[in-house]
């Protein structure tokens, strides 16, 4: 495809790194993925966001994966047995696996793994993932006995979660917390270089384990987040895939014929927590307003442009154990008599924060900004950055002086059952800076029946993904 | 949920592009991307 250098070339020139996006051989197997956000590191177990664990995978695979519709799928373990209790896991593991840096891949190397992991002075992200594991035994570097503190449900899941990687240890013990820069795993792709705002870039494994992969010399992950121009680098031939697109442009872009486009269902909600630690959310009433406030059908419309549909729950609809619930209904009038019965006949001011800074979030948090102040609640937006997001939100030491109050975000259980679903979002346990209950909420029924669920094997019809038998 | 510490707001759809000559890229139902087996036609 012909064309001249890019600004986004002139970069890499500048950096020294044309050779390797330019040219016929660019041409041939350098594709370029545009993506809505730069990834906030690249250590897969420090992150909860599903975009940085989308570029993660290039360098790094784990025991298992999952397939496009979110079933299980092994990678790095040949087969496994599960206790008749379901207390105790038996890996085999694959052979002749190498990390990029030549290291073998073994069963030590998953235990130093889920070791750091479960050591919680490294104040990982994903603690709270492992956390059911009570210890990792070596068998051979073939085969690994994990034994878990009680029966886990969805530990598979967990396991086949890209943020489950085996990382090289030997690399782990040459960067030590700055492996965060410098991926070393089992993955198609060797890291070459990132520069955070900019780009990510992995050149083929020439050891990988699986034959006649990757199919491309390099790939490049590029977070753009305007979505205008995400789509317009597919259109000018600058990437070669763009996700998410511009719900507003999806017409216009498919009368392009060197375009293929693409929609499916997800299991992607948008949400908007409410700090109850704080007045005025600390009123169920007038976090029943909030909620009366807003006309979904108009939001899915007018920033998704019809590419979404009101929320039906907490967990959507397609991931394991969702429980369907009516959208609660768009009804002003209603708001508007909870807000005076909470003492807020004139409405209040208050902060709405959006985890993103795409424009589809922009205009998600404009049109609740105006729904809002339809009944007297006038807020202050603002397009958090990650380092914001990260800072003002995820980290934040003190829930008492937490800054978050009406936050604008999204999540998905990207272990496809509804324990990622849950407690991450709403468990006492996961209140910042463990997880994303941005809410603070907290609730002793809740996180008991919570915990209850956890422990359980079966489902309502029979045994679970954590079959006793030998899988392979 | 009674206590609403949140408002539910919606669910999207995964909506993305490839280049013809792309194959091999595809979006999950959780939003993440599985490129695994990227390709690019000569």
């Amino acid at each position: 495809m012909p064309r001249g250098l890019t600004m986004f070339e002139r970069t890499l020139l500048a950096a020294g790194l044309l050779a390797l996006v330019a040219g016929p051989a660019a041409a041939a197997g350098d594709p370029i993925l545009a993506i809505n956000a730069q990834p906030e590191t690249l250590d897969p177990y420090n992150t909860n966001t599903t975009i940085t664990t989308a570029v993660t995978k290039s360098f790094y695979e784990g025991l298992f994966g999952f397939d496009k519709d979110l079933k299980i799928r092994n990678v790095l373990a040949e087969s496994y047995e599960t206790s008749p209790d379901g207390l105790v896991y038996t890996f085999k593991l694959r052979s002749g696996v190498k990390f990029h840096d030549g290291t073998m891949f073994d069963a030590a190397a998953v235990k130093t793994n889920f070791d750091r992991v479960l050591d919680p002075e490294n104040h990982l992200a994903r603690y709270n993932q492992f956390n059911r594991i009570k210890s990792i035994e070596v068998l051979s570097p073939t085969s690994l006995r994990i034994t878990l503190k009680e029966p886990f449900g969805p530990f598979l899941n967990s396991l086949a979660h890209a943020s489950a990687a085996i990382i090289s240890p030997a690399a782990l013990k040459k960067y030590g917390k700055d492996i965060a820069f410098h991926p070393v795993g089992t993955g198609p792709f060797t890291f070459v270089d990132w520069k955070q705002t900019d780009y990510v870039k992995g050149a083929k494994f020439a050891d990988y384990w699986q034959a006649g992969l990757p199919k491309v010399d390099t790939v490049t992950w590029k977070p753009v987040p305007e979505n205008g121009t995400r789509a317009a680098m597919l259109q000018t031939g600058e990437a070669d895939f763009a996700f998410p697109l511009p719900y507003e442009q999806a017409k216009s872009l498919e009368t392009n014929k060197k375009l293929k486009i693409e929609v499916h269902a997800s299991i992607i909600e948008r949400y908007l927590s409410m700090n109850v630690l704080q007045k005025p959310f600390d009123d169920l009433r007038v976090r029943q307003a909030i909620n009366y406030a807003i006309n979904k059908e108009a939001l899915a419309k007018v920033a998704f442009s019809g590419f979404a549909f009101p929320a039906q729950g907490i967990i959507p609809q397609g991931v394991r154990y969702a429980h369907k619930m009516d959208p609660w209904p768009y009804d002003p009038a209603k708001a508007r008599k909870l807000l005076q019965e909470a003492g807020y006949p004139n409405g209040f001011e208050a902060s709405l924060w959006s985890a993103y800074t795409t424009t589809t979030a922009q205009k998600a948090i404009q049109f609740i900004q105006q729904q809002l102040g339809q009944v007297g609640i006038k807020v202050q937006t603002q397009a958090l950055e990650p380092g914001q997001r990260t800072e003002w939100v995820q980290t934040a030491p003190d829930p008492k002086t937490a800054r978050v109050r009406l936050y604008y975000a999204g999540w998905s259980s990207s272990t496809g059952e509804a324990d990622w679903g849950l407690r991450p979002l709403l468990a006492t346990e996961a209140w910042p800076p463990k997880l994303n209950n941005t809410a603070y909420y907290s609730n002793a029924e809740f996180d008991a029946l919570l915990s209850k669920a956890l422990v359980s094997t079966m489902t309502p019809s029979g045994p679970n993904s954590t079959p006793r038998r030998r899988r392979s | 949920m009674k206590d609403a510490p949140w408002a539910p707001l919606v669910t999207e759809q995964n909506l993305y592009a490839t280049s013809a000559r792309l194959s091999g890229v595809y979006v999950m139902p959780d939003g993440n991307i599985d490129s695994s087996e990227i390709a690019i036609a000569p």
